[in-house]
C-alpha cells in the first residue's frame, strides 16, 4: 500500500467527523501534501479552514510517524511497539507543540495496529 | 384544541395576506399613488400615469436587482475564478447530488416556474423551465500550483444563476457535503427569494416616489405635512428596517437549513448530528452577515431540528418554513397609509406631465437598466468562457476512459 493511501485511511478511521466535514477529495489532497488552501471572498461560504488546518497537521504527523516506523523496523528487524514509536517521535522533535502525549500515543497505537498486516510501499524500497 | 389551531392558522393567513398587500405598496408606491389619483380623476391620462407609475416601480426594482447581480458576478470573476485560475472545474447537474423529491420541491417553489405555469395555462403554451439553468454545481480539482478554495462557496446572483463550488464528486460526497449542497440549493426556494427581493428593494422605490410627487401633488400645508411625515417615517424607521433585514437574513438561512435537513435520509441525519456536536460547528456555519446572537440562534435551531428529524419528527420543521411571514413590520403599514394619504392630494395629471416624466425619469431609468443588462451579459460571458475551458477537460476525460480522472492526472 502507498504511504499516502495509508495516511488517508488512518485519517478516515481515526478522525471520521473531521473527514466527513472536509470531504474525501480534501483528505486525499492533504495526505499528498501538495495543496495550499486560500479563502475566497464575496461568497456565501461554509468555511472548513479550521478543520483543514487540523487535518493538515495530522497528515504531516502521520507521514513522519510512518517514516519513523519504517526506519525503526529496518534498524531493529521487527515491528516497533507504539511506546517506542512515540518516544522516537518526541526524541526527534517531530511532535507538534499543540498535540499532547496521550493523543500522540493513541495515534501511534492506531499506526501500529494498521501496519500489523499491511506493508507500505516505501518500506519495501 | 383543534378549533384554536384552526383559528391560529386563519389568523396567520390573514396576517400574511395583509402583509403582502402592504408590502406591494412598499415595492410599488408610485403605482398605488397613481391608482388613487385615477379613482379621483378618471381619465385616459390618469390610466397612462398608472402604467407609468407601475413601470417606474418595475424599472427601479430591476435596476436594483441587476446591479446586485453585477456585483455578485464580478466577485465571482475577480475573487474566485481569477484566484483559482489553474483549478479544473467539472460541471455536474443538480440531479447528480439531489434526490428526486428535493428537485420536485424546488421546482414547485421556484418563482420562474410559477410564472411560466401561469403563462402556459393562459396561452395554452408548453414552455419549459429547466432548473439546471438557475443552479450550477462545479467540482473544483487542484491544478499545478496546488491553490484551492478552503470552503464550500456559493455565488448567488438575484438576476441570474447560483454557482456552487464544492470539492467532492457525487459518488464521493459526504453527509456534511450533501447538507451544504442542499442548503445552498434551498436558498433558491420562493420564500427565500421573496425575502431577498425585500432586501434588494429597501427604500429605493419610496425615494423615487418623493421625486415623482414633485410633479404630481397639489402643494399645500397639508400635503407638505403628509410628505414630511412620509419622509420622516422612512428615515426614522430605517433602523427598524435594518433590524428586520437582518432577521430576514437569519430566516433565509433557517429556511435553507430546514430544506437541507428534510432532504436528507434518516441515517444521514443521525451521522450529521454527530458532526454538529463537534467543536468546529460554530466556525463552520459562522455567517458574517448575522450577529453573534443570530449565529447562535441559527445553530441551536438547526441542531434542534436535526435531533427532532433524527427521531422521525419532521412536522415541526415543515411548520417553521412559513413562520417568518407571521409578523407585519409597522413601517410597512405606516408607509402604506401615508402613501395613500399623499395620493389624495394628487393633482389631475396632464399629457404634458406624462410626457415630461416619461422623457426625464422613465427613459433615463430604462437606459440605465439596458446598460446594466449589457454589463451583466458581458460578465456572464467572461465567467462562462473561464468555465467552458474546463468543461472541455471534463469531456476529454469522459471520452477517454468513462471514469473520473485520477489525482495524478489532475495534478499534471
Amino acid at each position: 500500500m502507498k504511504k499516502t493511501d495509508t495516511v488517508v485511511q488512518l485519517l478516515k478511521e481515526c478522525f471520521p467527523r473531521e473527514c466527513n466535514i472536509v470531504g474525501s477529495t480534501n483528505v486525499r489532497d492533504i495526505a499528498e501534501g501538495k495543496i495550499k488552501y486560500v479563502s475566497p471572498e464575496g461568497a456565501s461560504k461554509v468555511d472548513t479552514n479550521q478543520v483543514l488546518q487540523f487535518l493538515a497537521l495530522l497528515a504531516i504527523l502521520l507521514n513522519n510517524t510512518l517514516s519513523i516506523y519504517i526506519i525503526l523496523k529496518k534498524e531493529r528487524g521487527e515491528k516497533p511497539q507504539p511506546d517506542i514509536l512515540r518516544i522516537e517521535i518526541v526524541k526527534r522533535g517531530l511532535k507538534p507543540p499543540n498535540i499532547d502525549e496521550n493523543f500522540l500515543n493513541q495515534l501511534c497505537e492506531a499506526v501500529c495496529k494498521k501496519l500489523e498486516d499491511t506493508t507500505i510501499e516505501d518500506e519495501e524500497n | 384544541m383543534q378549533l384554536s389551531h384552526r383559528w391560529n392558522q386563519l389568523k396567520r393567513k390573514v396576517l400574511v395576506e395583509l402583509y403582502y398587500l402592504f408590502f406591494r405598496i412598499w415595492i410599488y408606491p408610485i403605482f398605488v399613488f397613481q391608482l388613487v389619483v385615477l379613482l379621483k380623476f378618471p381619465s385616459w391620462i390618469s390610466l397612462g400615469m398608472v402604467i407609468a407609475g407601475f413601470s417606474a416601480g418595475v424599472l427601479i426594482t430591476n435596476i436594483s436587482t441587476v446591479l446586485s447581480s453585477v456585483f455578485v458576478y464580478s466577485m465571482l470573476l475577480d475573487n474566485f475564478l481569477k484566484k483559482f485560475d489553474d483549478c479544473d472545474y467539472f460541471e455536474y447537474k443538480m440531479i447528480d447530488y439531489l434526490s428526486t423529491n428535493s428537485l420536485l420541491e424546488i421546482e414547485k417553489t421556484r418563482p420562474e416556474k410559477i410564472a411560466i405555469n401561469f403563462i402556459n395555462r393562459i396561452f395554452k403554451s408548453k414552455i419549459q423551465v429547466n432548473l439546471e439553468d438557475f443552479i450550477s454545481i462545479y467540482v473544483v480539482k487542484v491544478g499545478t500550483t496546488g491553490v484551492c478554495p478552503s470552503c464550500f462557496c456559493t455565488y448567488t446572483a438575484p438576476f441570474g444563476q447560483s454557482h456552487i463550488f464544492i470539492r467532492d464528486t457525487p459518488d464521493e460526497i459526504t453527509d456534511f457535503g450533501k447538507f451544504v449542497v442542499h442548503h445552498e440549493v434551498g436558498h433558491s426556494l420562493i420564500y427565500s427569494s421573496l425575502s431577498k427581493l425585500r432586501l434588494q428593494v429597501g427604500n429605493k422605490t419610496l425615494f423615487l416616489l418623493f421625486i415623482w410627487s414633485l410633479w404630481n401633488v397639489s402643494w399645500s400645508i397639508q400635503s407638505i405635512f403628509v410628505l414630511l411625515a412620509l419622509l420622516s417615517a422612512v428615515v426614522l424607521l430605517s433602523k427598524e428596517w435594518h433590524l428586520r433585514n437582518a432577521n430576514l437574513h437569519l430566516e433565509d438561512e433557517i429556511w435553507a437549513d430546514n430544506f437541507a435537513v428534510l432532504a436528507l435520509s434518516q441515517d444521514e441525519r443521525i451521522r450529521l448530528l454527530d458532526v454538529f456536536s463537534s467543536p468546529y460547528i460554530d466556525s463552520l456555519l459562522y455567517d458574517d452577515k448575522l450577529s453573534h446572537q443570530q449565529n447562535k440562534e441559527r445553530i441551536e435551531r438547526l441542531v434542534q431540528n436535526l435531533t427532532q428529524s433524527a427521531n422521525q419528527n419532521t412536522q415541526s420543521i415543515d411548520h417553521l418554513q412559513n413562520s417568518s411571514h407571521a409578523y407585519i413590520p409597522m413601517e410597512v403599514f405606516t408607509v402604506g397609509i401615508l402613501v395613500i394619504t399623499l395620493a389624495t392630494f394628487g393633482q389631475e395629471p396632464t399629457a404634458q406631465i406624462l410626457i415630461q416624466l416619461s422623457l426625464f425619469l422613465l427613459l433615463p431609468l430604462l437606459v440605465l437598466l439596458v446598460i446594466l443588462i449589457l454589463i451583466h451579459a458581458c460578465i456572464i460571458l467572461a465567467i462562462s468562457h473561464k468555465l467552458t475551458i474546463n468543461v472541455l477537460v471534463t469531456e476529454r476525460f469522459s471520452e477517454d476512459s468513462q471514469v473520473e480522472p485520477s489525482d495524478s492526472d489532475v495534478q499534471n
